[in-house]
C-alpha cells in the first residue's frame, strides 16, 4: 500500500517566525523522497507537519488525494520513525512494536501475527523479548521501524534516523532502509541532514533553506546541475569548489579571472549567458580538477597547502590566489606539501553562479519537476 | 605476609592516593560527614540507656544495666501498643491516601498548556509547604471550631448538627491525614513533576500517531516512566512509616482523642521527656529504629524485585 502526498502551499508559523514558508510539493506514491538541509530550514517541520504532530498556518496537506490538515494522526495513514527511536523503555521489543496494534483493540492474534510479521522483515525475532535497554542502537532503530512497519501505512516518515548511529552503522542500516522500501514499496518522506544518506537512498531530494525548496531533483540531477551555489555546496562530499571570479569578454572569447594569476577560457556556450555578468562564483567539483591534463582541461596553478591520504585516493587542499579549493587525487598519486602544484579543470563541468542572488546563470540550470 | 593484609593495606594506600587527588572533592564532603557524626553517630551512645535504669544523678555510666527490663515494661503497657496501633494506622492512611496524591497533583499540572496557569497552580499547591505547623494547626483549629469555624458554620447552614470535631477520637486520621495532604502535597509533587518533564517527548508523539488519547499517554506512558521515582519516594516514605511527626499531633491532640492520636513519638514525649523517664523512652525509640529499618529493607527488596529499582 502506498499513497501520494501533496503539499499546497503550506506555511507553518511558530510565533512571528516563519519556518515552512509557502512550501509546494507532490510526493508520488511509492516514492523515496528526502529532505535535506542545515538545521533550521523546515525539513523535520515539514515532515511533522504532514505527520501530524504541527498544525499548518496555512496551505493544504493531502494523502491519497484526501485533504489531511484536520485528521489525527493516526487517522492519516501515517507511520514515523525518530531520531532518538522513541522506544517505550519499559515495554519489550513485542510490546513495543505491538504498541499502537493494542491501542486499536484489535484481536490478538491478528496482533501477534502483524508483529511475527515486521519481526521477520526486521530480523528481530531473537529480540522480541528484550527491553529496549539491552539493545544496540542499530537494533533500537531496528525495532523504530517495526512499530512503524506493524502499522502498514501507506507513507513512511523518517526524522533523520541514523543520526544517533556511528558511521559503519549508519551505513549498513542505510542499506537495510533502501532493501526494506524496495520490499514494501510505500511512500516514504525521509529527513536528514547528511547529504550522502540523501544521495544513497533517495528517487528524488528535496534541498530546503530557510524554510523554502531551494531544488527538486533525482540525486543526479542536484549533483549535476545544482539551482543555486548553496546546492551546490551541500550536495557532494566533499562540496563543490566555490571561488569568486570576475568575467572578462574580449572579443569572442570569454573567460573567468580566479585571482591575479589564473584565468580560464570558458566555452562558446557560456557567452550568452554571461552578457553583462560582472562578479560571480566559479564552481568545480573536487572530481573536476585533475593533477594530469586531460582533454577538455585548463590549467590552474597553486600551492598545495595539505595532503589528506584516504588510500585509494586523497584530498589535495591547494591554495588558489586568496581561495583554497580540494581536489580528489585518484589512485596513490605522490603530492608534495607545501609546493606549487599544476592544476586541470575540466571546462566541461564547471558551473558559475551570481554572486548575489546564488542561482546558476552557468550552465542553464535544468527545469525539473 | 597474608594474602588478606595484603589486600588490606592495598586498599588502604589506594584510598590515601585518592584523598590525597581529590582533596578538594573530599574537604566539600566534611561538612556533612561532620554533621552526621555530630548528630546521627555521636547520639547513639546514647542508645544504651534503653538497656540501663537511667538516673540523672549517677549519668549514663553510673547507671545499673538492667537488660531488656524496659522494652519488657513497654510491651506489657496497653498505651505502648495503642500507640504503635494509631502509628501504623496514621501512616498506613498516609500511605495509602497521601502518596497518590502528589503523583496526581504532578500529571495535572504536566497536562496544563497555558504557561501562566500553570505558574499560578503551582505556586498555589507548593505555598502550604512554607507554612509552619503551628500556623497549620492554628487553621485547622480555626476551620473546625465548633463556634464560628467555617466546617461547623456550613453545617449548621446545611441544617446539621455542630461537632466538635477536634475531640471526637474518629475523626482525629481524618483531620490529621487531610491537612497533611494540603499542606504537603503540591510540594511533594515537584518530584515527581521533575521525572515527567525527564520522559522523552518522542515517547507522546509517537503514541499520539499510534492512536493514544490524553489518559492513555498517562496510564500507559507516564505512569510507567516515572515507576522508578514512585518506587524511590515510597521506600524512603515507608521507612518512616513510624515516624509520624509528633509536632504536629501533639499541636492537634486533646486527651480526649488519645485512642487515635497517642503515636510512639508523642508516647515517648510524654513518657521520657514530661514523665522524666528517658530509659523506657530510648526502649521505645531503638524499637521504634529497628521496626524502621526492617520496614526499610524489606521495601527495597520488594521494590528491586518488582520495578528493578531500589534506594541502595
Amino acid at each position: 500500500m502506498a499513497a501520494n502526498v501533496s503539499l499546497r502551499n503550506v506555511v507553518k508559523r511558530f510565533g512571528q517566525t516563519i519556518v515552512v514558508n509557502d512550501v509546494d510539493l507532490d510526493i508520488r506514491a511509492g516514492e523515496f523522497l528526502v529532505l535535506v538541509g542545515p538545521s533550521g530550514c523546515g525539513k523535520s517541520t515539514t515532515l511533522r507537519l504532514v505527520a501530524g504532530l504541527e498544525q499548518v498556518s496555512s496551505g493544504t496537506i493531502s494523502i491519497d488525494g484526501r485533504e489531511v490538515n484536520n485528521l489525527a494522526p493516526k487517522d492519516r495513514g501515517v507511520a514515523m520513525v525518530f531520531q532518538n527511536y522513541a522506544l517505550y523503555p519499559h515495554l519489550s521489543v513485542r510490546d513495543n512494536i505491538s504498541f499502537g496494534l493494542r491501542l486499536s483493540s484489535m484481536k490478538r492474534a491478528d496482533i501477534a501475527a502483524a508483529v511475527a510479521r515486521a519481526a521477520a522483515i526486521l530480523e528481530l525475532e531473537p529480540l522480541l523479548d528484550r527491553q529496549p535497554a539491552e539493545l544496540s542502537g542499530g537494533q533500537r532503530q531496528r525495532v523504530a521501524m517495526g512499530r512503524a512497519i506493524v502499522r502498514n501505512p501507506a507513507v513512511f516518515l523518517f526524522d533523520e534516523p541514523l543520526s544517533n548511529l556511528d558511521a559503519k552503522l549508519r551505513t549498513q542500516m542505510r542499506v537495510e532502509i533502501k532493501r526494506l522500501h524496495a520490499r514494501l514499496g510505500n511512500t516514504v518522506m525521509y529527513v536528514t541532514h547528511d547529504q550522502l544518506e540523501a544521495m544513497t537512498l533517495a528517487d528524488r531530494i528535496v534541498v530546503m533553506r530557510n524554510g523554502i525548496i531551494e531544488q527538486i531533483g533525482s540525486p543526479e540531477q542536484l549533483f549535476d546541475s545544482p539551482a543555486s551555489a548553496f546546492v551546490a555546496a551541500f550536495i557532494g562530499s566533499p562540496p563543490m569548489n566555490l571561488i569568486p571570479c570576475t568575467v572578462e569578454q574580449s572579443g569572442d572569447a570569454t573567460s573567468v579571472r580566479l585571482g591575479a594569476d589564473n584565468q580560464l577560457c570558458l566555452p562558446l556556450a557560456a557567452r550568452a549567458a554571461l552578457i553583462g555578468a560582472g562578479e560571480l562564483l566559479f564552481g568545480a567539483r573536487p572530481e573536476d580538477i585533475h593533477l594530469q591534463p586531460r582533454e577538455s582541461t585548463q590549467p590552474l596553478s597553486g600551492v598545495v597547502e595539505l595532503v589528506e591520504p584516504l588510500g585509494g585516493e586523497s584530498l589535495v587542499h591547494v591554495r588558489i590566489g586568496g581561495e583554497l579549493i580540494v581536489v580528489r587525487a585518484e589512485g596513490r598519486q605522490r603530492v608534495q606539501s607545501d609546493g606549487p602544484i599544476k592544476l586541470h579543470v575540466d571546462t566541461g563541468r564547471i558551473y558559475l553562479f551570481g554572486r548575489k542572488d546564488d542561482r546558476c546563470v552557468y550552465p542553464a540550470p535544468q527545469v525539473v519537476a | 605476609m597474608s594474602a588478606a593484609r595484603q589486600s588490606s593495606i592495598l586498599k588502604d594506600s589506594s584510598l590515601l592516593q585518592d584523598i590525597r587527588r581529590d582533596w578538594m572533592l573530599y574537604a566539600m564532603l566534611l561538612p556533612a560527614v561532620i554533621w552526621f557524626a555530630v548528630f546521627m553517630y555521636q547520639p547513639m551512645a546514647g542508645l544504651q540507656i534503653a538497656f540501663k535504669q537511667y538516673s540523672v544523678f549517677k549519668g549514663m555510666q553510673g547507671s545499673p544495666w538492667v537488660g531488656f527490663d524496659h522494652f519488657v515494661t513497654l510491651f506489657q503497657s496497653d498505651f505502648f501498643w495503642r500507640a504503635i496501633l494509631n502509628t501504623l494506622m496514621i501512616s498506613f492512611y498516609s500511605l495509602v491516601l497521601a502518596s497518590p496524591v502528589p503523583i496526581i497533583l504532578a500529571l495535572m499540572i504536566n497536562e496544563v498548556q497555558s504557561t501562566g496557569f500553570r505558574k499560578t497552580v503551582q505556586t498555589a499547591v507548593y505555598l502550604p509547604h512554607f507554612v509552619s505547623f503551628v500556623i497549620v494547626a492554628g487553621i485547622v483549629i480555626a476551620l473546625l471550631s465548633p463556634g464560628n469555624g467555617l466546617v461547623n458554620n456550613a453545617l449548621e447552614a446545611l441544617g446539621l448538627d455542630r461537632t466538635y470535631f477536634l475531640t471526637r477520637p474518629e475523626w482525629f486520621r481524618t483531620i490529621y491525614i487531610g491537612s497533611s495532604i494540603w499542606k504537603e502535597a503540591g510540594f511533594d509533587s515537584i518530584i515527581y513533576l521533575a521525572a515527567i518533564m525527564g520522559i522523552n517527548p518522542a515517547l507522546y508523539e509517537s503514541a499520539q500517531i499510534d492512536g493514544a488519547t490524553r489518559w492513555q499517554m498517562i496510564t500507559r506512558i507516564t505512569l510507567p516512566s516515572i515507576l522508578p521515582t514512585i518506587a524511590v519516594l515510597f521506600v524512603i516514605r515507608l521507612g518512616n512509616v513510624l515516624e509520624v511527626g509528633y509536632e504536629y499531633i501533639i499541636l492537634l491532640y486533646q486527651p480526649t482523642t488519645y485512642d487515635t492520636a497517642d503515636v510512639i513519638s508523642t508516647y515517648i514525649y510524654r513518657v521520657g521527656i514530661q514523665g522524666a523517664r528517658y530509659d523506657i523512652a530510648a526502649a521505645a525509640g531503638v524499637f521504634n529504629a529497628v521496626v524502621a529499618l526492617i520496614l526499610v529493607l524489606v521495601a527495597n527488596k520488594l521494590s528491586r524485585h518488582f520495578t528493578r529499582t531500589g534506594v541502595f
